[in-house]
């Protein structure tokens, strides 16, 4: 099949006349609906106002940036709105930066075998767990760079960082940056999979170079389940916590892989930003962060 | 609660994303009526529990995320799971395609539902490895491998321009 050839297909695969027409019915009726359903629910509201103020149903990451021209801007600001069940919003707020890395840090991708040979490539601490999983080639480095060919951003993703009590594990690692690395094993009692990593480092620059736009979106909270905000004692920050239902963890070579309930923390620590995700319950996600550090 | 949308300011987003997530809920489900039932929800949802956004890619990321975990919670249904009716779809939703072309679209909706959303959003809507992984919740290492095995199964052979266009998308150049 060409690349056209797919892409013509769904130019083709159009909206029928009837079918929109019963959708905009249908919203109409779902929105007389609600109009109900709102009246009643305000005279409920006033009884438990305290109640529903303090419950947090879901989380979205908003983040704002703190001035237009981003590349002479050292600093953005990422907001994460918790919304509660009746709408109010209690904001969370993180300050990234725009970092200044080695001059000659590579703007092509490639694998690194550890955290510290990042380190050393980037000229910047990141924080780094005792428990970590290192093997050659575990590290992708993606270098993000502008049209200009000036590099903007640097991520680092290892998808299997930490391994806790699985089983029986098989690795396969690959040296070229396209090829992604392997991981079979078993389910332990804690980790049902790895904890898998992601470090994103954005780049200042003194050039006056149009960098792309950077909406701040980076996560959406809105559709996950047991949000929570908790405060890493050890680094002095706040993680956003939540539970994701994904498949998309570990290398799912069965594209039949069932659901599973994930962690997923995001925060940021010293303007970079962590994000680490796992089939493991939040409390195990917490003590993964505990033990992080520079 | 969301304040109400103005008609025209609807009518805009609602006119500017159907057609996308059209193509998303009918990739899931693959017959007409759920596929309805799916659009109304999304669009109600925005309508009422939308947070605010900052830019249209942030709303679009959003609508296409919502859809995605309508279509899934969908699937899910025990009375849904085995109902795919892609007999003389394209007939009956007054698609204008030849016999060649639907022959290709029976060979991408077998995809499996994995691959078959990460290659929607790649190479037709033109999402980078690393954007689908945030509105997928997966990992950028996933959606590498979904696009992988996507172009395998339908034996994709890209021309030497589209790839190196696929890798910038996907952040490899």
């Amino acid at each position: 099949m060409k690349l056209e050839d797919y892409q013509e297909i769904y130019k083709k695969m159009e909206m029928p006349k009837k079918m929109d027409e019963r959708i905009r019915e249908g919203i109409m009726e779902k929105e007389n609906g609600k109009r109900k359903e709102v009246n009643k629910k305000t005279l409920v509201q006033t009884a438990c106002a305290v109640a529903a103020a303090i419950m947090v149903v879901g989380v979205l990451q908003a983040p704002s940036i703190a001035t237009a021209s981003r590349q002479l801007a050292e600093q953005f600001t990422n907001k994460f709105t918790a919304y509660t069940e009746d709408g109010e919003d209690v904001d969370i707020e993180m300050k990234g930066e725009y970092l200044k890395i080695n001059a000659n840090a590579k703007k092509t991708n490639c694998k690194m075998d550890s955290l510290k040979t990042a380190e050393k490539e980037l000229g910047l601490p990141l924080l780094k767990s005792k428990d970590a999983y290192e093997e050659k080639n575990c590290i992708a480095y993606n270098a993000l760079l502008s049209e200009s060919g000036e590099l903007y951003q640097v991520e680092l993703i290892d998808d299997f960082y930490v391994l806790g009590d699985i089983k029986d594990v098989n690795t396969e690692m690959f040296s070229q940056p396209d090829d992604v690395n392997d991981i079979r094993f078993h389910e332990g009692k804690e980790y049902r999979s790895p904890i898998c990593m992601e470090i994103v480092v954005r780049l200042n620059s003194n050039e006056d170079v149009e960098h792309p736009e950077y909406d701040g979106v980076t996560a959406d909270f809105s559709e996950d389940k047991d949000v929570n905000v908790y405060e890493i004692k050890n680094l002095g920050v706040k993680a956003v916590l939540s539970t994701v239902e994904t498949a998309g963890v570990w290398w799912d070579y069965d594209l039949n892989t069932v659901m599973r309930s994930c962690a997923y923390a995001v925060f940021v620590y010293k303007g970079i930003e962590y994000r680490y995700m796992g089939a493991v319950s939040q409390d195990t996600m917490k003590t993964f962060l505990e033990g992080l550090a520079e | 609660m969301k304040h109400k949308m103005s008609t025209q300011k609807f009518e805009y987003v609602y006119q500017k994303y159907k057609t996308l997530l059209f193509h998303i809920a009918f990739s899931y489900v693959k017959n007409r009526e759920d596929t309805e039932d799916i659009l109304q929800d999304a669009f109600a949802k925005w309508l009422y529990h939308a947070p605010e956004f900052k830019s249209e890619e942030h709303e679009k990321r959003w609508l296409i995320r919502v859809t995605v975990n309508l279509s899934k919670k969908h699937l899910k249904l025990f009375w849904n799971r085995n109902k795919v009716t892609m007999e003389e779809l394209p007939e009956t939703l007054e698609w204008n395609m030849s016999r060649t072309e639907i022959n290709l679209l029976d060979e991408v909706m077998a995809l499996p539902d994995k691959c078959r959303i990460s290659m929607y959003l790649h190479y037709y809507e033109g999402y980078t490895c690393r954007e689908i992984a945030n509105i997928l919740k997966c990992t950028e290492s996933a959606v590498k491998m979904r696009l992988q095995k996507g172009r395998k199964l339908l034996k994709m052979n890209l021309c030497e321009g589209e790839q190196n266009e696929i890798r910038r998308l996907s952040g490899n150049i």
